[in-house]
Formats: C-alpha cells, structure tokens, sequence
C-alpha cells in the first residue's frame, strides 16, 4: 500500500519544496520506495534541489496530463545520487516542466484534473511505492485540493508570521473537511528570538493540530538556497535531526 | 537647615561627655607642651567634637563648655574661673556639630571627608581665635604671647587630635565607610599627619636642648599644618584621579543594571587608558555588550507568539470552498480515492 502524504502551504515560499525533498531522502534512505512529484506546474521547482537542470529531465508531469505519456515515464529515479541508502530504498522523482510554453499552455488550457488523481495510483503501482511525496502548488485549487483530498498525510506548513495564520487555518479546516486522516503542522523558518516550545504550544492550541516539528529561520539552510538536499549535505545538522524525527512522525501514520 | 535632633537622649550623652572632658582635662593638667602652661598635651578635645557630630551643636557645645566648667570646678578654681575658655570650649564642640546640615555624615566620599576635615579645623581654631582676641584686647595677655603661648599650642595640638582620632571614632560609630575613596585618601591624611608630628615633635625636642625658642617652635607648628593642609589638598587630586575611572566605570555600570545600557563608545575614554584599568574598562565594555546582546535574544523569546484569526472571515472563506461544485464532489469520493491508491498497490505487491 502506498501511503500518499502532500506538503502544502497557504502561503509561498514557506518551505514545502525543500520539507518534501528532504523527507523524500530520508524516506529512501531508509528502505522505503519513495516518489516525490512535483504538483507545482505554475512555478515548478523541486528537481532544484536535486541538481538536475530542467534539460535532463526528458517526460514531465505535463506530458502525462496532456496524455502524451504514461505517469511512469515522467518519473526519474534519482537513488543514485544519495549514497548511504539501503538498497531497498528507491527514490523517484516526478518534474513538472519549467519550459514556460508548456506552463502557459497548462494554464491556458489546463487539464483533467482526474488525470492527476489517476496518475497518483498508477505511479504507486508502477513503482511499488511504499510513500508518494505530493509537493503543491501554495494556496487553495482545484489540484491542491485533490492531493489533499488524495492525502493520507497533510503536512502543512507555516511560518510563524501572521500572514500564514488566516491561510493556514482554512488549510487545515479544509483537510478536516475532506476527512484527511492524519494531518500535522510544521512550523517553518521560525525565527531564533522566539521559543519554539511556546509556539509550538500556541499552535497546537490555536489550530487544534499536532506541531510535527518547529525549524528555525537558518542561515545553513538559506545558503544551501535549494541548491542540495539539506539532510545529505549536513548529516549532523540540528535541523537534520528534527526533520528527521518528523519523518519518523510521517511513517508511523503509514504503518498505522 | 536641617540639624541632629537635641532630645533628652542626646542632652543624657553629652553631659556624660562633659564629665569625661572634664575629669580628663584634670588629669591631663601636668601634660603640658613646652613653652605652654596653659595648653596641655589634650586628646581629650576630640570628644566634645565627635558629640557635636554625632548629636548636633547644642550637645557639642553642652559637653564642651560644661566640661571645661566642670574641669575648674574639679580643680577647685570655681565654675567661673575662666567663662570665655570655657565659651571657647563650647563652640569647639558646637561647630563639628554641622556635620549633619552640612551632610557630612555618613562619610562615604571624598567630598564628605574634606568637609569634615574643613569642620574640625575650624572647631580648632575660630573659638580659641575668639578667645585670645579676648584675652588680647583686654589686655590680660600682650599680642605676642596670645598667639604663641595660647593660640598656636591650642590649635596645632588640636587639630593635630582632631585629624588623629576623629576618623577612628567616626569609623567605630559606622559613620565612615571605607571604600577604596577614602581608603586612599585616609592612607595619605594618616601618612601626612603622622610626618607632621614627628617632624614637629623633632622640632620640639631639638630646640628643647639648645636655646629654647618658643616662637621657632610654633612658627615650625605653622609650617607643618600648612603643611598638612596643602598636603591633604594634593592628596585629595591624587585620590581622586585613582578612584575618578573606578566611579565613571561604576557609573556606566549602574546605568547597565537599571537596564540603560551604555553605548560602547562611552567606554573609549576609559577603555583607551594603557594601564590595567584600560584593560578592565575594555573587558567590561566588550561583557556589557554581550550581556546587553544576549539580554535583547532572551526578551524576545519571552515576547509571545500572538495567533490572531479573523474569525468571521475564516468562516466566509471556508463556506466559499467548500460549497463550490467540485469541492462537493471531491468530498463526496475522497475516501473512496484514497482507499484506491492503496489498494491496487498493495493487491500488487502482494505477489512479491
Ligand atoms: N528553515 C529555513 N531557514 C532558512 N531558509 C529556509 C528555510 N526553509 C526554507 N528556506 C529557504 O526558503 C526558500 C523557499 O523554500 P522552498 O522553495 O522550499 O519553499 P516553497 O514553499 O516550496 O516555495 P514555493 O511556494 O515558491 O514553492 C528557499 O530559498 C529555501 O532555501
Ligand atoms: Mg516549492
């Protein structure tokens, strides 16, 4: 059984891409078959952090939409670039295109949204995936609201800053609407004047919803600026340790 | 002006005290300087001084005046044997006695000490100034002999007495505090007075075995406290360039803990010194900075995450999505969806 757990955010730029690659390699790392698909076709950008450019990346996501391939053949396994991983673990990547043809005619035209939901199941049966890691588009549409609904994790996350207090609170109450069955907060580029034991009390209590972890703003992680995978690059890392314990989190709901 | 409050308590001290300064100016009645008969050797003189600073001019003048009374009155010359020594006596002790209006008590710093200083040299010499230009004028003593045999003994030996016990007295009474100010400063009033004595006491006992000169003897007296005086004056800047850094620093330091923190440039003039307090200043400005740095760190930590929802806002948010079509939908086969992504995978992996 494939356990589908989606990273999503109100707002942009709180961190989803970097939480979803990170928790993707600790995945695989592992032993778990791990996809992560990157859902965000308007501004893609997780193969980033992975060090591929956007050329070696033959079949997208958009490709499979259009129904111009099968999911599988967008998807790239990337185990090789991780050293250390069981050989169980398998990490596979699934790109959106960064060509801006392909995006604005993905928002000109857009796309069975079916599709999307369909190519979630085929790519777990095609890949024996123990996990699908879904990294979305930020706010509220159609597609996020179909990988939330796909969800059996949401992990939301937020940064402690109060234009992400509005959005998060009706991220999360759409997740309770739609019966998402696990759901955690992670707090995001926390800044390091404030106590993360206390916001973690004060969002737990505001949003009614476990705090998976709460990551200070850091300047290691800023200068890696989505140029490497943060886990890989600093083994011993603090944040290494928290994100590490927030995927240990996420797999007790899938073994659950 | 505000003065020691005279109460029954302070009248029982100071007529304690007249008897003491009485009986004892008695007995010290065979001590006399050389060349002085009437001026005797008198450690006494402090104690109406030190009950005008501790109770006020009115207990001073009591117990000196009183005392003195009590001193003829004891040696059988009567009460009255001499009224404007025994005046004299009084403002000796009186004048000390404004020690509190003059905020000279406690004596805690420099400023307080000169005054006290300032106090007990006039207490030893305007009464007895008053008193032989009584003496003078009446024609009961020549000029010349009022100021070398009355004058001069009186006041020399007494402020010699006054410099020399009043500090202790004041000290055991918890009136002086001791602190590295007046530390110094009492190091070098002790060092000066007790050079003067002895260069005076020499001058006494050289001029005793070779022709006696009373007015050589007391013009030496002269020198010598005026040598004591510009002495004090010289240690007075001295002390207080030493301790001058340690109250800037102290300053600085106060204001840091009434939470006003310095800015760093303020240490420079301190902090530029070479010596070792330039590099104590250095490291109390760089300790301050951090403390005031990892202060600014703690204060915010302990500010408080505020979550603040717009509640009627979420609410409106919330219905416009989820009352739109699709959401419906989506809702309505949510369940099913998920249950479909994990059963195919796993009716597929069953098999490996
Ligand atoms: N804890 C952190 N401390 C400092 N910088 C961070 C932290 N987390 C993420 N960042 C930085 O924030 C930027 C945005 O991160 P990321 O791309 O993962 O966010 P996102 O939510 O996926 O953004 P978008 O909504 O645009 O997809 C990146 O430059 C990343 O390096
Ligand atoms: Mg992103």
């Amino acid at each position: 059984m494939a356990t589908v757990i989606s990273v999503h955010s109100f707002r942009g730029g709180t961190g989803k891409s970097n939480t979803a690659a990170n928790l993707a390699v600790l995945f695989a790392r592992q032993g778990k078959r791990v996809a992560l698909i990157d859902t965000d076709i308007p501004s893609p950008g997780v193969h980033v952090l992975f060090g591929l450019n956007p050329g070696t990346v033959r079949r997208t996501l958009n490709d499979y939409l259009w129904g111009e391939c099968p999911i599988r053949d967008a998807a790239q396994e990337i185990t090789g670039l991780f050293e250390g991983a069981p050989s169980a673990g398998r990490l596979h990547l699934v790109s959106s295109s960064v060509n801006a043809a392909d995006i604005a005619r993905m928002l000109r035209d857009g796309y069975d949204i079916n599709l999307l939901g369909e190519g979630y199941r085929q790519l777990a049966v095609d890949l024996n995936l123990d996990i699908l890691l879904v990294d979305t588009h930020p706010g509220i549409n159609e597609e996020t609201l179909l990988s939330i609904a796909l969800s059996n994790f949401l992990l939301v996350v937020m940064r402690p800053d109060h234009q992400d207090y509005q959005g998060t609170a009706l991220t999360v109450d759409v997740a309770r609407e739609l019966e998402v069955p696990h759901m955690a907060i992670l707090v995001n580029k926390a800044p390091l004047s404030l106590d993360p034991e206390r916001i973690r009390q004060t969002v737990e209590t505001t949003y009614k919803c476990p705090v998976a972890a709460v990551i200070p703003h850091s300047d290691d992680l800023m200068t890696l600026a989505s140029q490497g995978v943060f886990v890989a690059k600093y083994p011993q890392h603090p944040i290494t340790r928290q994100l590490e314990k927030v995927a240990a989190l996420l797999l007790e709901s899938e073994e659950a | 002006m505000r003065i020691a409050r005279f109460d029954a308590a302070s009248l029982r001290f100071s007529l304690i005290v007249a008897c003491i300064y009485g009986i004892a100016n008695v007995l010290s009645g065979n001590a006399y300087l050389p060349g002085c008969t009437f001026a005797e050797l008198r450690p006494q003189v402090v104690l109406p001084m030190f009950v005008g600073v501790l109770y006020g001019p009115f207990a001073g003048f009591i117990s000196g005046a009183l005392g003195d009374m009590l001193g003829y009155a004891i040696s059988g010359k009567g009460f009255l044997f001499a009224p404007i020594w025994s005046l004299a006596n009084g403002l000796m002790g009186a004048i000390p006695g404004f020690a509190t209006a003059w905020h000279v008590t406690p004596i805690a710093r420099m400023r307080s000490f000169v005054k006290l200083q300032v106090l007990l040299m006039l207490a030893s010499s305007a009464p007895f100034a008053i008193a032989t230009g009584y003496e003078a004028a009446t024609g009961a003593a020549p000029p010349a002999v009022a100021l070398f045999h009355l004058f001069l003994p009186i006041f020399i030996t007494d402020l010699l007495w006054a410099f020399l016990l009043i500090p202790p007295l004041l000290y055991a009474r918890r009136l002086l505090r001791v602190d590295i100010e007046i530390r110094t400063l009492l190091a070098i009033h002790y060092l000066l007075l007790f050079t003067v004595i002895a260069t005076w006491l020499g001058g006494v006992l050289v001029s005793s075995d070779n022709n006696f000169s009373i007015v050589k003897l007391y013009l030496l007296g002269c020198v010598t406290v005026l040598i004591l005086v510009v002495g004090l004056a010289f240690s007075l800047l001295l002390s207080r360039q030493i301790t001058a850094p340690v109250m800037s620093l102290a300053e600085l330091a106060r204001r840091a803990r009434d939470g006003q923190y310095p800015e760093a440039a303020e240490f420079n003039p301190l902090a530029g010194r070479s010596d070792e307090f330039g590099l104590l200043s250095g490291l109390f400005r760089d300790m301050m900075d951090a403390v005031r740095t990892r202060e600014l760190v703690l204060r915010k930590k302990i500010d408080d995450l505020t979550i603040i929802i717009d509640q009627s806002k979420h609410q409106a948010d919330l219905a416009r999505i989820t009352s739109a079509d699709h959401f419906k939908d989506l809702k309505a086969k949510a369940r099913a969806l998920r249950q479909g992504l994990e059963q195919p995978a796993k009716t597929e992996k069953a098999p490996t």
